[in-house]
């Protein structure tokens, strides 16, 4: 009784390969290239070739249909916000790469340790680096349109 | 019609007439998602062809004066010199370029004769060449 079942590891690969933006697109392209009577037959193979099912294709198609090619490309919403601070704490942080910008001779490790927020340093500096290069504007899009720096 | 940017637009696929298409097909197939394919015309100029030409938009530096849909679908037709680049670009991207070329310069028997390209595309169909 179930003895020949395989438990199922549970750090298994997902074996789905990655369809690229550009991949869906010349894939929606062929199927309404396709004509009638023959649809079913693409799709099959489509899914097939990209390792989806069917349905998926379907999916592809009605992104394609709703906002164009551009339906394909996902962009995160919280893209250039960080997560592990909040929006008091990016402020910290957001002061802390002007005042380290200011003054060059201040530790960034022991700026991190002074401020004692979540997260590593890794993460610290990285935010730092990120608005001292960038800038407030880019790196935050959707806190104050300042600049650091000039 | 379907925009990339404001400089680029495209039939809507569905629109595309349906003989160029079959004779796209006819001339590519069998084809898979990875593989483009480049329309030598002469020593001087090539051309992508429908998805190929889309695929070229989202890749390479398209100029305004090489993209074309006056025959119901995007053409991207370009120097032939540029291949060798637009290909380690496409290759980059995990695609596999293939040239189709005119019957006549594969043939050289048949240099006299005019060959248009949609019957090079039907005659060549399977007597294609990956790009090295």
């Amino acid at each position: 009784m179930g003895a020949n079942r395989q438990p199922v590891s549970r750090g298994a690969r997902s074996t789905l390969l990655r369809v690229s933006a550009d991949m869906k697109l010349r894939a929606v392209v062929r199927l309404l290239t396709t004509p009638r009577g023959g649809k079913t037959v693409v799709v099959w193979r489509l899914a097939k070739e990209c390792g989806r099912q069917s349905r998926t294709i379907y999916h592809w198609l009605e992104a394609y249909k709703t906002l164009g090619a551009s339906g394909f490309v996902r962009k995160r919403s919280d893209a250039g916000v960080p997560h592990i601070y909040s929006e008091s704490e990016f402020e910290i942080v957001i002061a802390a790469s002007v005042r380290l910008r200011r003054h060059p001779h201040i530790k960034i490790r022991h700026e991190w340790k002074a401020l004692n927020l979540p997260g590593s340093y890794e993460t610290f500096r990285f935010w730092v680096r990120r608005l001292q290069f960038f800038g407030y504007l880019e790196a935050a899009p959707t806190a104050v349109k300042e600049r650091v720096g000039a | 019609m379907h925009r990339f940017d404001d400089a680029f637009t495209y039939p809507d696929p569905q629109t595309w007439p349906a003989d160029a298409v079959q004779n796209f097909c006819r001339a590519t197939e069998p084809r898979s998602l990875m593989d483009v394919f480049a329309f030598r015309h002469s020593d001087q100029s090539g051309s992508f062809y429908m998805e190929d030409a889309l695929l070229a938009l989202q890749f390479l530096p398209v100029r305004r004066d090489e993209w074309c849909n006056d025959l119901g679908y995007p053409s991207f037709m370009f120097e032939w010199s540029k291949l060798s680049g637009y290909t380690q670009k496409l290759q980059a991207a995990g695609y596999r370029v293939w040239i189709l070329e005119k019957a006549a310069q594969v043939n050289p028997q048949r240099s006299g004769k005019v060959v248009t390209i949609t019957s090079a595309r039907k005659t060549l169909g399977r007597r294609r060449q990956k790009w090295a």
